[in-house]
């Protein structure tokens, strides 16, 4: 049975988080309104060390590591957040137990947001972070590139610009629930899980891509914004996770379809009844569980 | 022209590279464990909703932890920690651990499999199911713990405490290597592990929970679901008028604004009744 913790954590959501992304408010409003979550976690994660060495050009980035702990396993982690808004106690968080599962130190990339900031000055962050550990001597097979919900996208597509110049691709990728698919469909899970899901609303989808990647449908179909779209051909192995009731899970689907069909190595995990970002909610012991899972991948890929 | 000589390479380069080429095998065979481990746990909790391709995909993943990485994984360790015991002492002290947990491991692994072969559907969906699978949790969670601990502890330090002989008497024996890491060999000895790990995508659901049919109808939950989304649209709407109204009334100057303003909230929140009365027909 799902846990009590997420039945609650999914009502609280379902009344709270939901309500919010569906109105029409401000982009600041909301970030001040999604920010609240914050509070619930600290700033800094117990018994990890935060540091700001190799700064990016851009945006903000952060290297976390357990004290005491020393590995050569990098996770390079975007974080979610429809492109507009950002929850950095969070991730911080979710990726410090990732770190302890996996034996592993993690890189966070603050990269730029909507509408401030509009397509590609995100991907730019992302791709030139993965670029600086390459010159920082980092093996790209002891990288996994990881990212939650938009953050999911951010590292598809982070991979599909990598591959297209030619530079060597990390070891893997770890996508939770990633939003594929700026397009937004007007069928599959988009539809049918619209009531079910109880984090995300279907209703201001169109403002928040037009916040990132404007109204041009031929930008909106391009595989760095949209990755659903892509090529994968010559990419490495995919690991996904989404909830059963999420209205992104097909997102997830055909990307894992793509993948497959051009010979890459592709697997979903379909939670049942999970909340979107389920895996960044330290309470409920499923998202413990993802995580594990998530530590699995990271080690099967960088033994 | 004469060509130099090429230069043999040092005792130092061969110690270097046997011991890349041996730890890498421990590498590997970590990175097929957390492969099964991952199915393992997955499978663990439809033990008891669907036992019967549960239990078949469970009773493989046991019977490969036992053949593969308590015969022959956990031996090649041992082999290198008696190495590091006669090199390092100080450093075998922390590794002494990892020993008695092989030992363990292994007894939880016959025993798991010892259970799984001897209970029959109908148990596995009581009680019994219900307790193998958590002791199937509890070993997923062992060796996941266990498999850090060696990480941390000797994966660097071997490299720097051996020397090239020992290496030499560690790579001297037959070295099998682990199925996990190519699905084709591993379908020949564990079919139904393999076909499932092959699978692109996989339901994982909480213990003793049945994966959703596309043929199930609507149950209560959903909608308790549709209700709560209702009650989160009239809670949020009936906050914003009431901070509307706040700002409004905060505003006011003179008995004549006071006056206009309460006509409006009173507008505001009548048009906001009729449309909450409206709202379960609309949907």
């Amino acid at each position: 049975m799902t846990s009590w913790q997420t039945t609650t954590a999914s009502l609280l959501a379902r009344l709270t988080v939901k309500q919010q992304l569906q109105r029409d408010v401000s982009v600041e409003r909301l970030r001040e309104q999604i920010g609240a979550i914050e509070r619930l976690f600290p700033g800094h994660p117990p018994g990890f060390m935060v540091a700001h060495d190799h700064p990016l050009p851009d945006c903000d980035a952060e290297w976390l590591r357990e004290k005491g702990s020393s590995t050569d396993r990098v996770i390079l982690h975007f974080p979610g957040g429809a492109y507009v808004v950002r929850l950095p106690n969070m991730e911080r968080a979710m990726m410090a137990r990732l770190c302890t599962a996996a034996n592993a130190r993690a890189r966070l990339v603050f990269y730029r947001l909507a509408p401030e900031h509009p397509f590609p000055a995100g991907h730019e962050d992302s791709v030139g972070a993965y670029e600086q550990l390459l010159e920082l001597g980092v093996n790209p097979e002891r990288i996994v590139v990881s990212g939650i919900s938009a953050g999911g996208g951010m590292a598809l597509a982070v991979l599909l610009a990598l591959r297209d110049r030619g530079l060597p691709l990390p070891a893997g990728a770890i996508l939770m629930s990633p939003l594929t698919d700026l397009t937004d469909p007007n069928d599959g899970t988009r539809v049918a899980n619209a009531v079910r899901d109880p984090v995300l609303s279907h209703k201001r989808g169109i403002e928040m891509r037009a916040m990132y990647a404007g109204d041009s449908p031929e930008m909106l179909v391009h595989p760095w914004v949209s990755p659903a779209f892509g090529d994968y051909a010559g990419l490495p192995p995919l690991f996904f996770q989404a909830g059963s009731t999420e209205i992104l899970l097909d997102d997830s689907r055909r990307c894992v379809e793509r993948a497959r069909a051009a010979g890459v190595s592709a697997e979903l995990e379909v939670w049942n009844e999970m909340p979107h970002g389920w895996q960044g909610l330290p309470f409920i012991p499923e998202s413990q569980r993802a995580i594990e899972h998530c530590s699995d991948f990271v080690r099967q890929r960088c033994p | 022209m004469t060509q130099a000589p090429k230069a043999r390479p040092s005792a130092r380069t061969r110690s270097r590279a046997a011991a890349d080429v041996f730890m890498k095998l421990l590498r590997d065979d970590h990175a097929g464990l957390s492969r099964v481990l991952r199915e393992i746990d997955a499978q663990q909790s439809a033990l008891t909703s669907t036992p019967e391709t549960a239990r078949a995909v469970l009773a493989e993943a046991v019977r490969y932890l036992l053949v593969f990485q308590h015969s022959i994984h956990h031996p090649r360790e041992d082999l290198l920690f008696s190495r590091i015991r006669d090199r390092e002492p100080a450093l075998y002290r922390n590794i002494r651990p990892l020993v008695r947990e092989h030992r363990i491991g292994q007894e939880r692994a016959e025993t798991l499999a010892w259970t799984l072969s001897r209970a029959t559907p109908e148990q596995l969906r009581g009680k019994l199911g219900v307790q193998l699978s958590r002791q199937l949790q509890k070993y997923v969670e062992k060796t996941r713990a266990h498999m850090r601990r060696e990480e941390a502890v000797f994966y660097t330090g071997s490299e720097r405490v051996l020397r090239s002989s020992d290496w030499a008497a560690l790579m001297a024996g037959p070295m099998p290597r682990d199925p996990a890491g190519d699905l084709h060999r591993l379908a020949a000895r564990y079919p139904r592990l393999a076909a499932r790990l092959a699978q692109s995508e996989r339901m994982v659901t909480g213990p003793g929970e049945r994966a959703p049919r596309p043929q199930d109808r609507p149950g209560l939950r959903q909608r308790a679901e549709h209700v709560a989304e209702l009650c989160g649209e009239v809670l949020h709407e009936t906050v914003e008028l009431a901070r509307r109204g706040i700002a409004d009334l905060g505003a006011v100057r003179s008995p004549l604004g006071l006056a206009r303003v309460s006509v409006e909230i009173g507008t505001r929140s009548c048009r906001h009744a009729a449309k909450l009365a409206t709202l379960p027909f609309r949907r």
